[in-house]
């Protein structure tokens, strides 16, 4: 176990050297912050000037090797434009993203769960036909799109839901339910295989034929097992979430890290970028940890071992 | 799916929604409770969030607006465009190259320091640090040389030369406290601002909300509102839903389709106000095929201006053949180029392209209202003469480093003007005494240094006239239209729009 | 074979996709009009359901162009991008997948560990700076939403390689003295191809909604190529007064995406009886 978690913290270094230098390199190859950061009447000695002045003139790999440096003490160095400390550009957003995303996989979870559950029950009826239709709609729409539809129905029409911000629990449910019905789709797929593939278990026909009611044997006995498989998905969500966290909060005008990133790209503000991809990666390699542990307590095969 | 999609559901609220709105309302007042279009608040949405309130690190003009509102400058522009004092009472030119500037007394900033000359020496003369340069000196340079106390209430500003606009110039220079500034340091000052505007600052939650309360001390007398919250909302549409759903009284850059709509709710209106901003397709008149005048003029032929304004505008442009936005100073009417296929056929074959060229177009997508249809709208146009584009529409930061490497022969955008003067363009557009790219005239050249040093306006008037005959003959440009600026307001809302693009919430008021 | 034509989902599934790529191979002999004909004045002008010579089934968009003739030209791009992207992630996929597992130790290990860091990699920052890079051209958006996807490639083929290392029938070709390229010809090659093509069906869709989620940030394929993303995105704007403009398209990628995973189960269902 220790030798597994050493390994998987030993990846976050390398994760990071290697996004951040591809990206590094391609900003810097494409657009110029420092003309972005000028008005457009900026004189080649007034960009010159700036260049210098940010350290922008030195060569490309020097730079680089002084951000792996610095990066290593938690110093991703200045945001060009905010001059102030990118981390902390990037750690104001975290909260929002957090709370956007805790929410969406709450949801997706509590509809997710139930119904791949029921669609396994009752195979070919009714509700598996429903879930399929569901948890398939939800992974062919375009996130933006539904966002899009949601503002039109919920604040515009139906004049339920502010149609942007955060501050107030409201603002939260449209961007967690646009996002979280992404995630459901997978999740639901899931759970209705691994509830499958348990239910054909003998143990299970063992239950049965000791004469426990159904939903002991589907909650306790089948549920119980499926719930690994299920774990699974929610760490390879983490990383799948991220690209629905960057359209969903610009839809619904979110003031998460996905906009902060993308704001800073556009921008060409390299040192927010490359925090914003430190934490990202953090952040994504904590949740496989903690899902690493929770198989660990789940399954006693893996603790004996 | 395709049922929550029918046509009849949008535009127009049903009956049972306007019920289902009403106990909804409830919600929405909860949750907008900070930075809500409620009672004496009022809340400017826009599409971005401002780096940085240092009015030395962040010169874009969303987040100029939202400055403006904290500081002063010591010159300062009203809605109707005339010039008028600001923390400077007055001003004169003992020298044409030095001007001497009476400071008003008896103003303090936010936190109590009071204003004085040493205020404006360092707001100014921080701007020149060489360790630490900022994009605002980029507005100054080639206009003020340095800024130096004469007596704890006058300044004197000394220039490299007479120069005609440098009390609009003026303007775009806000004044710091400072020993505040020094106090808690430039980081934090740029998170907490603290000046002598008609707003106090409270709180920026980033990207979220800015929000200002009233400065009951203000100098010219305290504003009507008590609050004004800036918020970033980036889709367009989301804006527009938060208008309608009365989160925010006020949205910049309203497309035209949805004015009717706007119009047709009574608790919403529009505002509008011919912008400073001129839209063109440059050419590089360097090269060929554009540098040859018959084509560029070919080109002004085959497009069909009047039809952009109408169809993709919606009305709301005026076709301009001058390089100035006829909002600015200086600015005079010229013969437009009509639209007539013909003639542009017969110019090109004169020049040698009876059959067309390909030629590639660069362009900007979602920087200005309704960009890529015009890119669109202009090829299409284009391609009946046998001009076939090819568009190149990089994302913003890549267009306008490909934009200044001038790596295309064409290319849309648009120019603003913080100074609201002819010359601004001049400097823009024309690759002369100051900065300018793709077009190059030495005669053009001699009379944009001439208007700049005329202090007489009616004498400058007419050297900015004969420069504009001048460019338009010369015609470096698919002359396009002025655009006009659209807000989208709620009903209770008393604002007239200002061409700057600014929304100065000092000029607000409510009426409930 | 014959349990696909029962499976109503199977049905379904090939249905909506071969619709497609009918409309892909036969795009210009089946629209109506010009997909790139502007004409300014007949902007927007709404659907009319009803066929006539001079009208617009679907209606028009923000520049008077013909939604349908766009619609079924987006078809083309839809799979051209959609195979592309496939390709390139199972090519790519496949190769690490099969080196990682024929040599295994350290250049396999090394290899799936990439695959591990292309997981935790926030895609859509390095798409981002991918496109400003290389630019928003068909063949730069078809490279990167193939680098998008190669981890279930890689996985899969190294873990079908692995377990048929270990089989005896392997076991005994090698002894025989076969190469490594017979072995992966007789004996892998067969065993990778049916999960394999599950995937990549299931990619497909996903390449065509990253595609307009990249258009949607202002980074898909070059206007005025008609891809549905593209037109998604543009019309965006005009959901309250020219609700077809975004609704037509969106429908097609919710229909294809629909289509290619219903035919992806279908697949996975004849193919891997085990799930039956």
């Amino acid at each position: 176990m220790l030798r597994f978690l050493l390994i998987r913290l030993a990846q976050i270094p390398i994760v990071i050297a290697v996004v951040s230098l591809i990206v590094f390199v391609f900003l810097n190859a494409s657009g110029d912050p420092v003309q972005l950061l000028l008005p457009v009447e900026a004189s080649q000695e007034d960009i010159a000037q700036m260049r210098e002045a940010l350290g922008l003139d030195r060569p490309l790999l020097i730079r680089y090797w002084e951000f792996l440096v610095n990066a290593v003490r938690g110093d991703f160095g200045m945001s060009l434009r905010a001059r102030r400390p990118a981390i902390d550009i990037v750690l104001e957003a975290l909260p929002a993203t957090l709370e956007l995303a805790g929410a969406a996989l709450l949801i997706a979870t509590a509809i997710s769960l139930p119904l791949g559950i029921m669609a396994a029950v009752r195979r070919n009826g009714f509700i598996d036909a429903a879930a399929t239709v569901i948890s398939v709609l939800g992974q062919s729409m375009p996130v933006f799109w539904l966002g899009i539809i949601m503002i039109m129905v919920f604040s515009v029409q139906l004049g339920w839901l502010p149609a942007s911000g955060r501050g107030h629990w409201t603002a939260l449910i449209m961007p967690a339910v646009a996002l979280g019905w992404y995630m459901n789709a997978l999740m639901a797929r899931m759970t209705r295989a691994s509830m499958l593939e348990v239910l054909g278990q003998p143990y299970i026909r063992t239950a049965r034929a000791k004469g426990l009611p159904e939903h002991m044997v589907v909650l306790k006995h089948a549920f119980g097992n499926a719930r690994i498989p299920i774990v699974t998905i929610w760490g390879l969500q983490a990383g799948a979430m991220l690209t629905g966290t960057v359209i969903t909060e610009t839809v619904f005008s979110w003031p998460g890290i996905g906009r902060a990133s993308i704001y800073a790209l556009q921008g060409r503000d390299y040192p927010v970028v490359l925090a914003a991809i430190a934490v990202f990666t953090v952040m994504f390699l904590i949740i496989n940890l903690v899902v690493d542990l929770i198989y660990f307590l789940l399954d006693p095969r893996i603790r004996r071992s | 799916m395709k049922r929550d999609l029918q046509p009849c559901q949008f535009g127009r609220r049903a009956s049972a929604a306007r019920l289902a709105s009403t106990a909804g309302a409830a919600l929405i007042a909860a949750a907008v409770s900070v930075g809500s279009a409620q009672g004496q608040t009022v809340t400017l949405a826009q599409g971005v969030d401002p780096e940085s309130l240092d009015p030395a690190l962040d010169t874009l003009i969303t987040s100029v607006g939202v400055m403006m509102n904290i500081y002063d400058s010591l010159v300062w522009r009203d809605a109707d465009g005339n010039i008028v004092p600001g923390l400077a009472e007055s001003w004169e030119f003992p020298e044409p190259d030095r001007m001497e500037l009476t400071l008003r007394q008896g103003v303090t900033f936010h936190n109590g320091e009071p204003f004085n000359a040493d205020d404006v020496v360092f707001s100014y003369q921080r701007l020149f640090d060489e360790d630490n340069p900022s994009p605002l000196l980029t507005s100054l340079r080639g206009f003020v040389d340095s800024v130096e106390k004469v007596d704890d209430y006058t300044v004197a500003v000394n220039m490299p030369g007479p120069r005609a606009t440098v009390v609009p110039t003026l303007i775009r220079v806000p004044i710091l406290p400072e020993e505040t500034f020094a106090e808690i340091g430039p980081d934090a000052f740029g998170s907490a601002p603290v000046g002598t505007g008609p707003f106090e600052f409270v709180r920026w939650d980033k990207n979220q909300q800015i929000v200002l309360e009233r400065n009951e001390d203000y100098w010219r007398g305290p504003a009507a509102i008590e609050r004004f919250v800036v918020r970033p909302i980036p889709e367009d549409f989301s804006r527009f839903a938060s208008l309608r759903n009365g989160e925010v009284d006020i949205i910049a850059n309203v497309t035209a389709e949805r004015v009717e709509e706007i119009k047709g709710d009574p608790g919403l209106k529009i505002g509008t106000v011919p912008s400073v901003r001129n839209m063109f397709v440059g050419m590089q008149t360097a090269e060929p095929p554009f540098d040859d005048v018959r084509v560029r003029r070919a080109l002004n032929h085959a497009v069909d201006k009047q039809a952009l304004i109408d169809v993709i505008m919606g009305g709301f442009g005026r076709q301009n053949a001058s390089v100035c936005t006829q909002t600015l100073f200086g600015a005079a009417e010229m013969p437009l180029f009509d639209y007539d296929v013909d003639k542009a056929r017969t110019l090109l074959s004169e020049a040698g392209y009876e059959d067309g060229f390909e030629i590639e177009m660069l362009g900007p997508v979602g920087r200005y209202t309704k960009d890529k249809e015009l890119q669109e709208a202009i090829a299409g146009m284009l391609s009946e003469v046998g001009v076939r584009v090819t568009h190149v529409q990089p994302e913003w930061a890549e267009f306008i480093r490909l934009w200044v490497a001038e790596e295309y022969p064409m290319h849309l955008i648009g120019t603003g003007n913080q100074v609201v003067d002819c010359d601004q363009h001049l400097g823009y557009r024309i690759h002369g005494p100051r900065y300018g790219r793709y077009y190059q005239s030495d005669e053009v050249d001699a009379l944009v240094e001439e208007q700049l040093r005329e202090y007489d306006t009616e004498k400058r008037k007419q050297i900015l006239a004969d420069i504009q005959r001048e460019v338009r003959e010369d015609a470096p440009w698919i002359f396009l239209f002025d655009l006009v600026d659209i807000y989208g307001l709620t009903a209770r809302i008393d604002w007239q729009p200002r061409p700057d693009e600014m929304v100065w919430a000092y000029d607000i008021s409510v009426s409930e | 074979m014959s349990v696909l034509i029962r499976n109503p989902k199977a049905l379904i599934g090939m249905a909506i996709v071969g619709l497609v790529v009918f409309a892909a191979l036969f795009a210009d002999l089946v629209s109506p009009y010009d997909p790139y004909r502007q004409s300014l004045r007949d902007r927007h002008v709404p659907p009319q359901f009803a066929l006539s010579e001079d009208g617009h089934l679907l209606g028009t968009d923000h520049v008077g162009r013909d939604l349908l003739s766009r619609v079924i030209h987006g078809a083309r791009i839809a799979v051209i991008v959609g195979i592309g992207a496939v390709g390139v992630s199972a090519v790519l996929g496949m190769a690490i997948g099969l080196v990682a597992g024929f040599y295994g130790g350290i250049v396999g290990s090394f290899l799936m560990r990439a695959a591990d860091i292309k997981l935790a990699m926030p895609m859509i920052l390095f798409a981002i700076a991918w496109i400003a890079f290389f630019g928003g051209g068909l063949f730069s958006v078809i490279i990167v939403i193939g680098l998008w996807g190669w981890v279930p490639y890689a996985r899969y083929s190294r873990s079908v390689v692995l377990t048929l290392r270990e089989s005896l029938f392997v076991e005994a070709s090698i002894a025989m003295g076969a190469s490594n390229r017979t072995i992966m010809m007789r004996h892998v090659a067969p065993n990778l191809i049916g999960p394999l093509v599950i995937i990549a069906t299931l990619q497909l869709g996903e390449a065509v909604l990253l595609e307009s989620a990249l258009s949607f940030l202002g980074l898909g394929v070059q206007a005025p190529t008609p891809t549905w993303g593209s037109m998604v995105a543009d019309g965006r704007n005009y959901i309250d007064t020219a609700w077809w403009t975004v609704t037509f398209p969106g429908l097609a990628i919710t229909l294809f995406v629909l289509g290619a995973s219903f035919l992806g189960d279908a697949l996975r269902d004849w193919l891997d009886p085990r799930s039956e």
